[in-house]
């Protein structure tokens, strides 16, 4: 189970983890394949994560979050906005704004099976070079996802036990 | 060089634009005849050099390529291998351990390889790995046999992991391995360009063919497209583009104009999946090329 609990965090590390604390519920899982519920206050959802669907190739994430203005979606190649009003001063309007990964995709010094690693390795030496603040993944979005991953690992054993 | 080849990633559900037209790809590609249908098109209209990826669909199209010699008598295959996600899904099943002691060290267990490595004995390791290069090589290239092939390319994620690896003696050893037993040039897929041309230069591999993404607006262009425009015009190798079109985000005739402006790319490959698409991109190849 090593490899998995490995996909999974690589998985959990693409989550807005900006809450303190999220407390999430076994709904259903089975060795690579697990789907949580989870509420933090107003915050609740749910969250399926699995590496053994063949059906998807892989990677393949996809994030919808609703709230009461609007939608997000976002996945692999574009991110969508979708507001129930139009905002007068940031430049989207009322309806889908989409931003596709063509229009923000940044280029990288090596790339390997995506810019992402470069590009948060990078990101982290710069931060300590002082380049760059750190804020934009703290230590402590990183402890919340090592949370989520530590839920979804236990939720898994007492369901397999 | 074929000048035009047609590529094969809309085949398998790979779309860099949108999960829902990969997965729209995926479904209506699942009859094989969908697919030769599509490969009809393009040989129809003047394209006959083809990349293909070793995944399993394509030892169905290779059978029927060899069924039919007569149709396909001028068919020039340039595979590309590993499919890794082939090698990906092992993972899942057995683990990376698991994954490594099945396609790489076969009989030794992965602890005896550790042990190995801990003794220093990098050479036993690297002789291993060769072996088994060849034979994952020859296994991958059992599905073209009997067809014209003109070049066998490294896939992207292999290619890039050795090159971050500084693998020198397997880049060699894939090359010499390619020529000796296939009698044609190893070529290379590799979203790192500029890196891997000097590198494969200083493994003394001449003239190296590297297909690599190069378009209009840059995209999948690392480090970035400078280099890239730099390197094509100066350095001694044979670069192949693709991913001219960067997802939609250039317009056709941009992305072939900008393609063909650089003299020294000796080929595009594109991928489509309409008539209309695949007749209108030839065309403006050729085109532009008249004109050069």
């Amino acid at each position: 189970m090593r490899h998995s609990s490995n996909r999974k965090r690589r998985e959990e590390q693409r989550l807005p983890t900006k809450s303190k604390r999220r407390r999430t519920y076994y709904v259903y899982s089975k060795k690579d394949n697990s789907c949580n519920n989870f509420c933090d206050g107003n915050l609740s959802g749910t969250l399926h994560v699995n590496w053994s669907d063949v059906s998807y190739r892989k990677p393949a994430y996809k994030f919808e979050l609703l709230g009461e203005k609007g939608k997000i979606v976002a996945d692999l190649h574009a991110f969508k906005l979708f507001l129930n009003y139009g905002p007068q001063d940031n430049g989207y309007s009322k309806g889908w704004n989409n931003c596709y990964i063509t229009d923000f995709a940044r280029s990288v010094r090596f790339y390997l099976r995506g810019n992402e690693f470069t590009t948060q390795l990078d990101y982290f030496i710069d931060s300590i070079m002082g380049r760059e603040d750190g804020k934009m993944c703290t230590f402590d979005d990183g402890l919340n996802a090592d949370r989520v991953i530590e839920e979804i690992i236990k939720n898994n054993a007492e369901r397999v036990n | 060089m074929d000048r035009i080849i047609f590529g094969d990633n809309q085949f398998f559900g790979i779309n860099h634009m949108s999960e829902e037209k990969a997965q729209a790809q995926s479904e209506r590609f699942k009859d094989i005849n969908a697919i030769i249908k599509v490969i009809d098109t393009a040989y129809d209209c003047g394209i006959h050099a083809f990349m293909f990826n070793t995944h399993d669909r394509v030892a169905e199209l290779c059978d029927h390529f060899r069924a039919n010699p007569g149709k396909y008598s001028d068919l020039r295959l340039y595979p590309s291998m590993p499919y890794a996600h082939k090698y990906a899904n092992a993972v899942n099943e057995k683990g990376m351990i698991g994954a490594l002691n099945d396609f790489v060290f076969a009989d030794r267990s992965a602890a005896q390889v550790l042990g190995t490595l801990a003794r220093g004995a990098m050479s036993i390791v690297s002789q291993d790995m060769v072996k088994v290069m060849k034979l994952l090589v020859d296994a991958e290239m059992r599905m073209f046999k009997g067809l014209n092939v003109r070049a066998v390319f490294l896939q992207n994620i292999v290619t890039d992991l050795l090159l971050g690896l500084g693998a020198k003696t397997v880049f060699v050893e894939f090359a010499n391995h390619i020529r000796s037993t296939y009698g044609v040039d190893a070529a290379f897929n590799s979203m790192n360009m500029p890196k891997l041309v000097n590198f494969l230069l200083d493994c003394d591999i001449e003239n190296p063919i590297v297909c690599s993404s190069i378009n209009k607006a840059g995209y999948f262009m690392n480090p970035d497209i400078e280099s890239y425009e730099k390197l094509i015009e100066t350095k001694p190798f044979r670069p192949m583009a693709m991913s001219i079109l960067a997802s939609g985000a250039v317009s056709p005739r941009e992305a072939v104009e900008y393609v063909a402006r650089q003299k020294n790319i000796k080929s595009i490959v594109f991928g489509a999946s309409s008539k209309n698409h695949i007749e209108e991109t030839k065309r403006m190849i050729d085109e532009y090329d008249k004109v050069a």
